[in-house]
């Protein structure tokens, strides 16, 4: 039992409840929504989305993977990501409607009154 | 409960439930069970004019008693309202809902006939037993009252 790689890692097993939390909040993957407005944005303004070289990062921030959020120490990590379950779920994902927090409103019957601006601009 | 984002978006929620499933990074508009999924499907009403009178409003109204009063009155006609509207609906959902259950139901048998159709036999089977040992039953007591009515008054003073 538990011998994935995310399983040994530090923190992961922690009985303490704060170093848990403490663990799961600073691995926390990006949300759909986010790397949606990522991708957006990336196709107006015609970016792709590219890191410059940082030693910190996996690979030096040079693979990686947008659809995901991962970065890969080399081009065949990233290109073994991609034939991979977990990134073919993010891409199915991503292709489904934004939920915004818009939509959450509208759902909830929480809307909000357009009004003309206080302070219209001359 | 109050979720701030590493991008400092603010996420509220209204239970213990929504959070766990906003952490297991569900998509609201495919469970079943929130208000976004029955919206989306066309479960409960989602556009009418009565949702316009609701709405969150960031500008302060100075106080006015009378318009104060004026709107306790109307919130709860717009709710009286919605109700109605609310029921007509879900009435007009479901007109056809019992014809289509049926139907459903019927394809389903016609689909798994082999399952039931030991099971059916197997109830004539039984049924026959039934039948036989209830036969006999009757034989054995008739036979019986005949001894009986040999002697009928004896019968007369039980009955």
């Amino acid at each position: 039992m538990g011998t994935g790689p995310s399983a040994k890692k530090f923190g992961s097993r922690s009985k303490l409840k704060k170093y848990k939390r403490k663990t799961w909040l600073c691995r926390r993957v990006k949300d759909t929504d986010q790397i949606q407005d990522e991708i957006e944005k990336a196709s107006e303004t015609g970016k792709p989305i590219a890191f410059k070289y940082d030693d910190e990062l996996p690979g030096g921030g040079q693979f990686y993977c947008v659809e995901t959020g991962k970065h890969f120490t080399d081009a065949k990590a990233l290109a073994d990501h991609k034939k991979s379950r977990y990134y073919k779920k993010r891409c199915k994902e991503l292709k489904q409607e934004k939920y915004t927090q818009d939509v959450a409103e509208w759902a909830s019957g929480m809307t909000k009154e357009k009004l003309p601006p206080a302070h219209a601009k001359k | 409960m109050l979720f701030v984002r590493n991008d400092s978006k603010r996420f509220r929620f209204c239970r213990s439930k929504c959070h766990r499933n906003f952490n297991k990074k569900r998509n609201p508009r495919k469970v079943a069970w929130t208000k976004a999924y029955r919206r989306t499907r066309g479960k409960e009403m989602a556009v009418d004019s009565t949702f316009d009178f609701e709405k969150r409003r960031n500008r302060p109204v100075k106080y006015d008693r009378g318009l104060m009063g004026k709107t306790i009155v109307a919130m709860r006609r717009v709710e009286e309202i919605q109700q109605t509207r609310d029921a007509r609906f879900f009435e007009n959902r479901m007109q056809d809902a019992k014809a289509e259950k049926k139907k459903q139901a019927r394809v389903e048998i016609e689909k798994s006939i082999e399952l039931l159709a030991p099971a059916v036999a197997n109830r004539e089977e039984v049924m026959r037993n039934v039948i036989d040992s209830a036969k006999s039953r009757i034989a054995a007591r008739k036979k019986s009252s005949n001894k009986l009515t040999t002697t009928p008054n004896s019968a007369m003073v039980e009955g």
